[in-house]
């Protein structure tokens, strides 16, 4: 089972890549059907945060290092915590949209996330939703595969007159250095002077897994 | 003076919300329709909006837990 049928994958430039999820949300909301439905992308190597921690005091000079270390940071709407974004991490966006009330976004969201556990499972990695103890931007929604998460999800509800929108995301690692990752959230957090320790041995690719699986198969 | 209200119908009552961030200092002046402040619900953002210009006074801070009908902050 594919995540989104006919979908191609967006090579991303940063920030623009970024804020494409706020455009089309809006276009969605604003009346574009065409709008809804998902979108596949990557993004060159940078950090996502979140508005809540831009609004922190050591914010500029917390991104302004992280930057000169090669992870410029960018912000997002969405919920959780700081992400990284590079070419091996394949990002998944859903954009719906609904008259009424929206308390049913978060039940939506899972459903979202039980969607992508159930694609990967259908290639031959076991995946389930949960909180993974010392993983960064930790939430119910990870994606877990064999105890270690392999990806992080949040979402985005915005109420337009009497629509509601709702964006739901994914960053899964595909492939690449996920401890190099996580090491380079760690410091731009530190230097916000948020007290976070993450555990680079509790996340990991969809490539660590496959050959993971593979090998428990014997071939 | 009008009041900013957390919304309901957006979140379950089980659910905790919280406002995570204001976007804007009390004292700032705000435009009608700006997103004055996210609440997180889990890991799921709800922006609030500004019903009206003026001026922000935030009256429950950042990171303090909140419920549906309440007065967050007043627009005078």
């Amino acid at each position: 089972m594919a995540i989104a049928d006919d979908v191609p994958v967006e090579c991303g430039d940063g920030r623009t890549a970024i804020d494409a999820d706020d455009v089309r949300l809006d276009a969605l909301l604003g009346g574009d059907a065409s709008a809804g439905g998902w979108r596949l992308w990557t993004n060159r190597p940078c950090l996502v945060t979140t508005r809540r921690f831009a609004a922190m005091p050591r914010f500029a000079d917390a991104a302004l290092e992280s930057a000169c270390r090669g992870w410029p940071v960018f912000v997002r709407p969405s919920g959780g915590t700081t992400v990284a974004h590079r070419p091996g991490t394949l990002n998944a966006s859903h954009f719906q949209s609904w008259g009424g009330d929206g308390d049913d976004a978060i039940q939506r969201f899972r459903i979202f996330c039980e969607h992508l556990a159930a694609s990967i499972c259908s290639v031959g990695v076991r995946a389930c939703l949960g909180r993974v103890h010392r993983s960064h931007c930790d939430g119910r929604f990870n994606l877990v595969s064999a105890g270690r998460k392999l990806a992080g999800t949040a979402s985005l509800v915005r109420r337009k007159g009497d629509y509601v929108g709702l964006l739901c995301h994914a960053s899964i690692w595909a492939e690449g250095d996920v401890a190099a990752d996580v090491r380079a959230i760690e410091r731009f957090e530190a230097a916000l002077e948020l007290d976070t320790s993450y555990s680079e041995n509790v996340h990991a690719t969809l490539e660590q897994h496959f050959m993971s699986a593979f090998a428990d198969t014997g071939t | 003076m009008t009041d900013v209200t957390i919304p309901s119908g957006l979140w379950g009552a089980d659910d905790e919300a919280a406002i995570s961030a204001w976007l804007y200092a009390d004292g700032d002046p705000v435009a009608e329709g700006a997103i004055i402040a996210e609440i997180m619900v889990e890991k799921s953002s709800y922006e609030l909006i500004a019903p009206a210009a003026g001026t922000l006074q935030i009256l429950i801070a950042a990171e303090v837990p909140v419920r549906a009908g309440a007065v967050a902050a007043q627009i005078v």
